[in-house]
Formats: structure tokens, C-alpha cells, sequence
């Protein structure tokens, strides 16, 4: 096959990394000459922290590229280009062709002028940042704004959905393109430098490692999504003359790369203030992009949705297209009993009816108004709560389908409660005519959805064929256990999911990566395990709860079988034996029909398994497991591993989580590879971490839960690599001894490559004397040199943390003074998790509070 | 013990351990990829003076044998980590502003990632909590944003604002 079917479109989406720039160097033979042939030759390095590309071109040919590249900045200052795009990235192939490098070094050096480069080149980015799938731009998306831009032209001729060039379009820029119509490398990067030059406000990737170009050194196949504002009232000279490095804010020495930097370190409400500074920080790329992250407009009540239309009808007739919009997550939350997106299925009264009817006239009012703001407005997140209401009929369709605002650039969607019968039943959901408009679409989120939708799935993953990562959820005060036969029934949320998988994967592989949900049962696995065997479903990432009573061990080990290959993450969540009594079983109380404890078993290779977690929360019981070798020919890229529970509890399966060494009776039976290890709380085994040791011997990251003194010593003598540590005491007594040693080489300070240490104290009440004393901190803590950072937190079981009370005040002002290389943070006043769970994501809460 | 000749923008030669330097990812590829083996090679340093320098080199040489990072609060905002400032650093960095800037140009010119974090994290503490106004005059910043666009801000900071 031609190299030109294999490639996709070259890429530019959005994305903020902060990642040191690319170090670029000319070296003339005068100055140096490093190499053989380095006379005849003038070598220029493009560099990155990992990796290097080195081409010789002559002399000669550099002087032209600096002759070539002045000419440009002349043109381009002449057609109108003004600022800069600050925080992009570029992304740029392995060169091979010096016809490629002239015009890159063109674009570098337009960068380098306006100092706003990150360059890597192919290899380090590869490796590091890994594929470019997730922000593949979709090429009619790219149609559409080329069209308006009437810059290229489609060329029916190449294949893929490719673009070329066309010909009289550019204004000026005839000469960009050749006689064929088609776009050259060099053509496309001079086009690029245009747009970059005149500011794309929401430029923050250019993408540019798959660009094909064939033989005759010509773009065969790409795509370009990002529209052209040029403000004249910007331009700047400063710019485009050689030697400016940076940009100077009016008035201040900050330049305009670190200002990004500088405000990253801010809190949004200081942010917010920050716009009010000067035009450069108003529309700092910084803030913009927190503002987008960070802020959801929640319109959930007709007042906000009034002043949210005055709003965006008044920023369009100011700014328009002139500016971009800060916002761009939603939420639809209306709670009210006549919710505008709600049909009068039922009776109501006058004044509820009159309600309804100005409630939905509001809301397509601003549907409307969304539509006529589709140049600006873009919404990438929307959750869309429909709590105790019924959609009208048209309702979905007109927020999510006919809405280009969504359309084209919604991300992650959160459907909240799309489970009235009274929905299905009056036929409000929206049949779909086309396929594919949520063409962006990467993350689903359903929550809050008890009976079967599954046509509604099926017709709705049809929209969005490129979704990564689904996520179906429960919420925590949700009533399920009432229902547990619905549960049993059907498990609708995920049968539908899974029916509407199969359907649309009927010939196409699912570009879905990432699923979390909740209990599956025997018709879930073996449709995943159907589709897995057929090549059709690839996971990177699978989050589940402990399976259903009808499903054997084998059934889940031959559908991970079916992902052993592509699993990276794995996590098994749940207490097992409160899910399968409730799951399985009609009569939860009758202790005869409590399902046999099931095993997971996995499967004897899993080739890139990186993270395995059991159990999310130290409360429940993991499920247990079978077979595990830990060695390098089941996991031979186990990075991470986290097991939950108490020890305590958890018996002889201990010995299941952690085999002995002696008991696998394999070469190579430790795994070298694992760096992080949660152990389970209440350990009280002393001869334990010895034992763990064996197996994981490079373990640098490790968490300890309510272990006493003699444990926290054996840990001591045992982990002697770790770098980080976090200790979970129910007191100070319990770890004191530990932490101080018998005699000066058990204690903490025997860890000389410890540089973290979090410990948190658990107290009934405020009233403790103190966390810890001050003989640890004497004794023990001022004595770690290598420690860089230390957190100590009090925490009360029903409070959360509470203000510090380690230490005497004068002890913790010696530790200051002493400790002057290490970061010493008491109890944060600030927002802080919660120290009872597992920091792992839980998705699906199926427990009362 | 390898040594590595830096040249600042006044023209002083400064010899330095490359173990110190190695935290410039600037330099250690220069090093790496040049073979900067003779003693009298000299890497020019076109913007940063000798002054700056030696803060940058003082700052490194109690840095050198700083472990490598781990990624434990990698998960945390970044406004949860602007406290992670040690006594060290604290002092250190106590200097006039002008000084300041010039260091974290310098810090960003070398690519050293640990001062570059340092010098933001501490004018990040200097705005913090300040009004526009303030700001403004600490950094000697003219304001160039019409009543008009002020307005419009505000409005829109409004919206953040909203629960």
C-alpha cells in the first residue's frame, strides 16, 4: 500500500502542555567544528531533553534560509499577519528532505523571532506524549472552516477525505501553491506561518508528524480545523524584527512566555483580576484556557437563563468574531417542576402550564441564539440533568444535533437521569436521520439510568463515532438497593451501553479506549468477549465493579484475554461480598443463597498492563484473586499496584495478593518493574514487608495504612529505595517508636533517598494533644537531608482535617530553620481529599451514604 | 572533574562543574550533543549577565544533588503547589524585582525547569490577592484597556462567579 492510504490528515486541535522548548543551534564552521566534514558543511541540531536530529546542510544553503525566511516576514507583515499565538505546540516529522527543512526552518524562525516556539521532533514526542489520536481533527470539520476561509479547495482526487490546496484563493498567495493544484510542504508551512502569524486566538497544537507528502514532495493528505482573526490594531513591528526575544507587557520586564507560567500558579479569582490589568493579560492564553476548564455556566433557573441571553446577545453585538469566547462547559440543570425542556405530558395546572410555556419559549430562545453564535460560541462540555421531568419531543435534538455550537466542538457529554418511563413510553427521545454529528464527541457520561435505553444508545453512539471513553455511573444516593431486582434484570445502563457497542460495531472497530462502569453480568462479558476476539474492541483503561453472580471466573479471564494486549489499567472496585449478596441473590438476608465468592482470575500474560487496583476504599473487600505471579512473563510493565482493605479482614488471602516468593517457583519471580505499591491498612505482620520486598524490590513509592511501630520499622529496613512515602496513622502512639528506631538506623531517617513524606493522624476529635511529638520530629524528621518535602495532616474522623496541632510551636519553628531545604506544609486549610479513600477515581458509587 | 566555560552577555568567563549545570537542559544537550570536551570551548550566553549568572549558578550548585522528582502531587492544582517554596529557596530569592525578572528570564533562556518554577511561583505570591490597580503598579504596568473593555471583563467574570 502507498504510504499516502496509511497517514491521516496532519492535525491541529487544542491542547495546553507545559513542556520546555526545543533548544535550537546554528554552529558555523568558524565557530566550531565537531565533525569530519564539517568544513564543507555548516551542522544544525534541532534538540530536545530526549532526543536529537542533526542535518548538514551547506553554508550557502543556511544563508539562504535566512535571506528566505527575512523575505517571509516581509510578506507576511505585509498581509496583515499581527500577533502571535503564545503556548502552542508544534509538532513536527522526522526531516528527510532539505526541501522539508527549509521550510521548517522558516517556521522556526518566524518562532523564534516571536519567541512562542515548542518544538519537538517526531521521536521525542512519540515516546512521550504518545499518539495523536485523541485530538485528530476531524477533516469535514477542517472543510468547514477552510470553506469560509476560501483558502483550499477539496481535491476529490487523493483519497481519504484528503485536502489540497487550490489555486487563487489565497489573496496574494498564488504562489504557494503549484501547478497541479496541489499543496506542497513547503506551501502548507508558509499558509501555517500566515495563520500563526495573524493570531489564531485557540491555536494550541499544530500537529504536523503525519503529514504525507509523496514523492514529488507534495501534501497528500490533511486536514486544518482553526479559523483566521487578524486584528490591525495589534500589529507590531517588535515582531518581525530579528534579535526581539520577547515581548515585552506594556510597561513591565515579564516576558510573555513566562506570564503564562507565572499565572498557572494562581487561583482562578485571582485570575479573574489579572484580566483587569492590561489588554495582554485580558486575553493571556493562561486565563483564557482556565476560564474554559474551570468555569461551567450552570443555567438552572429562568432568571440566569435571561441574563445568560442578554449575555451572549450583547458580547455578540460587541465582539463577535472578533474575540473568543471564554466559556465553554454547560450545564442544563433545571429542578423545577416545569422544566422548559419539558412537554406538558401531564396535567397542570394554569399557572404551571403558563410556566412551562415561557419556560420552553426561553429555552428556544437561547437554542436560537446559540445557533446564530455558532462562529464563537463552543461548547466542549455540556451535562444535561433532566431531574423529575419529561423531554419534549424535540428537545435533544435541538440542544445536541441542530446546534453547530455543540455540534462541531462538544468533548465530554454528561446525560443525568435520561431514564423516565414516561420518555419511551410518549416516544420523546429523537430518531436520528444522520449519523456522526457529534463527530468530536470523546466521553460519555451516562449517570443515573435505571432501564433499558438500548435502541436509544445504539442510535446515539451512531453520532459519535469517535468516542474514547464511556462512563456509566450511579449515583451514591441512589435507591438501587430497593431495586436490586431491576439491577438483576437487566443491569440497563450497561446492557444498553453494550447492546448499542455491538450494533455499530458490526464491521467497524470501536475507537473506544477507556470504559468505567458498574457490575456487569453474563450477557455483558460475552458480547465484550464477541467483540474483543473479533478485534473490534481494544481498552486501554477498564474500571468495573465486581461481576455479577451469574459470571464464572473464566467467563471475565477470556474476555480480559481479548485485552490483554492493549489493557493498561485495570481496576476491580467494589466490596465484593455486600455486591454479590445484593446483585445475585432476590433475598439479600438469606444466608444460604449467598453467592459463592468469586476469584478473578487473570489471564498468564498481560503484555502492557501498567496500574492493577483492587478495591477503591479501604472499607470494602477486594475481590479475590487467583493465579497472580507478579513476574515479568504476566506483567512485564507493571508499574503501579494498589490493594484496598484491611489486612485484617482479608485473612489468608493476603498470601493471594502477595505470594511468597518461594511459592511461585519461576525464574525471574519479582517484579522489577513496579514502582508504587498501596498495601492494604492493619497490617501488623512484621516479617510482611521483608516478604514484599522480594518480590517488588524497586518499589519507590509506597503507602502505608494504620500500621503500628513494628511494621513502620520493618518497612524501614526493607524499602530502602523509596522516594516518596505515605503513612495513615489512627495515632501518634501507634507510630511513634517506629518512626523514631530502636536505635539510629531503623528509624524514617534510615530512608536516604526519601524525598516525600505525607503522614497523616486520625483522631475521634479535635481535642488530641498533639498528631505527633516532638521527639519525632527532633529524633527523626530533621534529620532526613534528602527530604525535599513533608506534609503533615490531622484529620478527625468526622470532620476532616483540622487546623495542625503537630508539634510544639517551638519545635515546628526549629523544623523550619533546620529543614531549610524541605517544603513543610501543616494541615491545609485549603480543600484537601479526604484521607480515608484511595485517591483512585471511583466511578460508580453504589453505596448509601 | 569536568568543567564547561560560560560566557555571559557582559563578556565574563565563568568556569562551572558540569554536575552543576547539568540542571540547564539548555546546556547538558549542548554537552551532550557537541562533546564540549576541550577545556577552552566556551558557550556563549547571550541573555544573561554575569550578575544573573552566578545567582543561576549559586541557586544550582545547592541544587546539584537534588534527587529526581516524584510524581506525587502531580494530580494537584497548581495553586494547591505554589506553598512548595523551602526556607532555602525562600531566602535566596529574596532580591529586587528587577533582579527577579532578570533571573527568571535567565531560568527560562537555560531551561531550568526547578528555578523557572521558583521565580513564577514567587511573583504568583506577589499577585496574589491584589487588585488590577495594584498590580499594575507594582509591575509599572499602563493600563490600556478602554472603560469599555473593563466593563466587558467584569461581566464576564461575572459568570465565574456563578454557582
Amino acid at each position: 500500500m502507498h504510504p499516502q492510504h496509511l497517514i491521516p490528515s496532519f492535525l491541529i486541535s487544542l491542547l495546553l502542555l507545559n513542556i520546555p522548548p526545543i533548544f535550537a543551534e546554528e554552529i558555523t564552521p568558524a565557530d566550531h567544528e565537531p565533525h569530519d566534514d564539517a568544513k564543507d558543511t555548516v551542522s544544525v541540531r534541532l534538540i530536545s531533553p530526549n532526543s536529537t536530529t542533526s542535518i548538514k546542510v551547506s553554508p550557502e544553503f543556511v544563508q539562504f534560509l535566512h535571506q528566505d525566511a527575512q523575505s517571509l516576514l516581509k510578506g507576511l507583515k505585509g498581509a496583515g499577519c499581527t500577533r502571535r499565538c503564545e503556548d502552542t505546540l508544534y509538532y513536527i516529522r522526522r526531516l528527510q528532505r532539505e526541501n522539508e527543512y527549509r521550510s521548517l526552518y522558516q517556521l522556526y524562525y518566524f518562532l523564534s523571532v516571536t519567541r512562542n516556539c515548542f518544538c519537538y521532533d517526531y521521536e521525542f514526542l512519540d515516546s512521550d506524549v504518545g499518539t495523536s489520536t485523541n485530538f485528530e481533527w476531524n477533516v469535514d470539520t477542517a472543510y468547514h472552516h477552510r470553506e469560509k476561509n476560501n483558502n483550499l479547495t477539496r481535491n476529490n482526487n487523493h483519497g481519504n477525505g484528503g485536502w489540497s490546496s487550490g489555486g487563487g484563493g489565497g489573496g496574494g498567495n498564488d504562489n504557494y501553491y503549484d501547478n497541479n493544484n496541489r499543496c506542497t510542504w513547503e506551501n502548507l508551512l508558509y499558509w501555517l506561518i500566515k495563520l500563526i502569524g495573524a493570531g489564531i486566538s485557540d491555536l494550541r497544537r499544530v500537529d504536523l508528524r503525519d503529514v504525507c507528502i509523496d514523492t514529488e514532495g507534495c501534501i497528500i493528505c490533511h486536514g486544518i480545523a482553526c479559523s483566521s482573526r487578524v486584528s490591525d490594531s495589534d500589529f507590531s513591528d517588535q515582531y518581525f524584527q530579528s534579535g526581539t526575544e520577547y515581548e515585552i507587557t506594556p510597561g513591565g520586564p515579564t516576558p510573555i512566555e513566562t506570564l503564562s507560567k507565572i499565572l498557572s500558579n494562581l487561583s482562578l479569582p485571582d485570575l479573574l483580576e489579572c484580566r483587569l490589568v492590561c489588554q495582554t493579560w485580558a486575553t493571556n492564553p493562561e486565563i483564557m484556557r482556565r476560564m474554559g476548564d474551570e468555569v461551567t455556566i450552570c443555567l438552572n433557573t429562568y432568571p440566569i437563563l435571561d441574563k445568560f441571553i442578554q449575555f451572549i446577545t450583547e458580547w455578540d453585538d460587541l465582539l463577535g468574531n472578533n474575540a473568543s469566547f471564554p466559556f465553554k462547559r454547560f450545564d442544563f440543570h433545571f429542578t423545577v417542576q416545569c422544566h422548559p425542556l419539558c412537554d406538558s405530558a401531564h396535567a397542570l395546572s394554569e399557572s404551571e402550564a403558563e410556566a412551562a410555556a415561557l419556560g420552553k419559549g426561553k429555552l428556544a430562545q437561547l437554542f436560537q441564539k446559540m445557533k446564530d453564535s455558532s462562529s464563537w460560541l463552543r461548547v466542549k462540555f455540556l451535562k444535561l440533568t433532566l431531574d423529575k421531568t419529561h423531554l419534549a419531543k424535540d428537545g435533544l435534538q435541538s440542544l445536541l444535533l441542530s446546534n453547530p455550537s455543540v455540534t462541531e466542538h462538544l468533548e465530554t457529554l454528561h446525560i443525568y437521569n435520561l431514564s423516565h418511563r414516561a420518555v419511551f413510553s410518549q416516544g420523546f427521545l429523537p430518531s436520528f436521520e444522520k449519523a456522526g454529528l457529534l463527530r468530536n464527541l470523546r466521553t460519555l457520561i451516562m449517570d443515573e439510568i435505571r432501564i433499558p435505553i438500548t435502541e436509544f444508545m445504539s442510535d446515539f453512539l451512531s453520532q459519535c463515532g469517535n468516542l474514547e471513553e464511556i462512563v456509566l455511573k450511579c449515583d451514591k444516593r441512589s435507591d438501587w438497593e430497593n431495586q436490586k431486582g431491576i439491577w438483576k434484570e437487566h443491569s440497563p445502563l450497561a446492557t444498553s451501553f453494550i447492546k448499542g457497542l455491538v450494533q455499530i460495531c458490526q464491521n467497524k472497530a470501536s475507537k473506544l479506549r477507556v470504559m468505567r462502569c458498574g457490575i456487569l453480568d453474563l450477557t455483558h462479558f460475552l458480547l465484550l468477549t464477541q467483540l474483543g476476539a473479533k478485534g473490534l474492541l481494544r481498552l486501554t483503561h477498564l474500571e468495573m465493579y465486581c461481576p455479577a453472580k451469574d459470571v464464572s471466573p473464566d467467563v471475565v479471564r477470556d474476555f480480559l484475554e481479548t485485552q490483554a494486549t492493549s489493557l493498561r489499567v485495570l481496576r476491580v472496585l467494589g466490596n465484593v461480598d455486600k455486591l454479590r449478596r445484593a446483585v445475585g441473590n432476590n433475598s439479600a438476608g438469606n444466608q444460604k443463597d449467598l453467592s459463592p465468592e468469586f476469584v478473578l482470575v487473570l489471564p498468564e500474560k498481560m503484555d502492557v498492563l501498567t496500574e492493577f487496583q483492587l478495591s477503591g476504599r479501604d472499607k470494602d473487600t477486594p475481590i479475590p484473586v487467583k493465579s497472580l505471579c507478579f513476574n515479568s512473563v504476566q506483567f512485564p510493565y507493571l508499574t503501579s499496584l494498589i490493594v484496598c482493605g484491611f489486612a485484617t479482614n482479608l485473612g489468608d488471602r493476603m498470601d493471594d495478593y502477595f505470594p511468597p516468593v518461594w511459592r511461585m517457583m519461576k525464574v525471574n519471580s519479582y517484579c522489577g518493574t513496579l514502582r508504587k505499591l498501596v498495601l492494604p491498612a492493619e497490617i501488623r505482620d512484621s516479617e510482611f514487608p521483608a516478604r514484599v520486598v522480594q518480590l517488588f524490590p524497586n518499589v519507590t513509592e509506597l503507602e502505608v495504612k494504620y500500621p503500628n511501630s513494628d511494621f513502620l520499622s520493618a518497612v524501614f529496613k526493607s524499602f530502602r529505595k523509596l522516594a516518596s512515602l505515605i503513612i495513615l496513622a489512627e495515632s501518634s502512639l501507634s507510630i511513634e517508636r517506629g518512626m523514631i528506631g530502636d536505635d539510629h538506623s531503623d528509624g524514617i531517617d534510615s530512608l536516604t533517598r526519601l524525598k516525600s513524606l505525607k503522614i497523616t493522624v486520625e483522631t475521634e476529635h479535635h481535642e488530641v494533644p498533639s498528631a505527633l511529638t516532638d521527639q519525632v520530629a527532633y529524633a527523626a524528621l530533621v534529620r532526613m537531608k534528602t527530604l525535599r518535602k513533608l506534609v503533615l495532616i490531622s484529620c478527625c474522623w468526622f470532620d476532616g482535617p483540622f487546623s495542625c496541632n503537630f508539634f510544639s510551636q517551638k519545635c515546628r519553628q526549629d523544623l523550619v530553620q533546620e529543614m531549610e531545604n524541605c517544603v513543610i506544609i501543616f494541615t491545609p486549610l485549603e480543600k484537601t481529599t479526604c484521607c480515608l479513600e484511595n485517591s483512585g477515581e471511583t466511578v460508580a458509587e453504589f453505596y448509601g451514604s | 572533574m569536568p568543567f564547561v566555560n560560560l560566557e555571559s552577555s557582559d563578556g565574563d568567563l565563568v568556569k562551572v562543574d558540569v554536575d552543576v549545570i547539568k540542571c540547564s537542559v539548555t546546556i547538558n544537550a549542548l554537552i551532550e550533543h557537541l562533546g564540549l570536551e576541550d577545556d577552552n570551548e566556551v558557550v556563549p550566553l547571550q541573555n544573561v549577565g554575569t550578575e544573573t549568572l552566578h545567582k543561576v549558578l549559586a541557586w544550582a550548585k545547592h541544587h546539584k544533588d537534588d534527587l529526581p522528582s516524584v510524581d506525587d502531587d502531580e494530580d494537584d492544582p497548581p495553586r494547591e503547589r505554589r506553598t512548595d517554596i523551602t526556607t532555602w529557596d525562600a531566602n535566596f530569592i529574596k532580591m529586587e524585582q528587577i533582579q527577579l525578572f532578570d533571573l527568571i528570564l535567565a531560568a527560562n533562556y537555560l531551561d531550568i525547569s526547578g528555578l523557572l518554577d521558583l521565580g513564577c511561583k514567587i511573583v504568583a505570591d506577589m499577585i496574589k490577592g491584589k487588585t488590577a490597580d495594584e498590580i499594575r503598579t507594582m509591575f509599572n504596568i499602563v493600563n490600556d484597556l478602554t472603560p469599555q473593555e473593563q466593563e466587558q471583563i467584569r461581566k464576564e467574570n461575572e459568570w465565574c462567579e456563578e454557582k
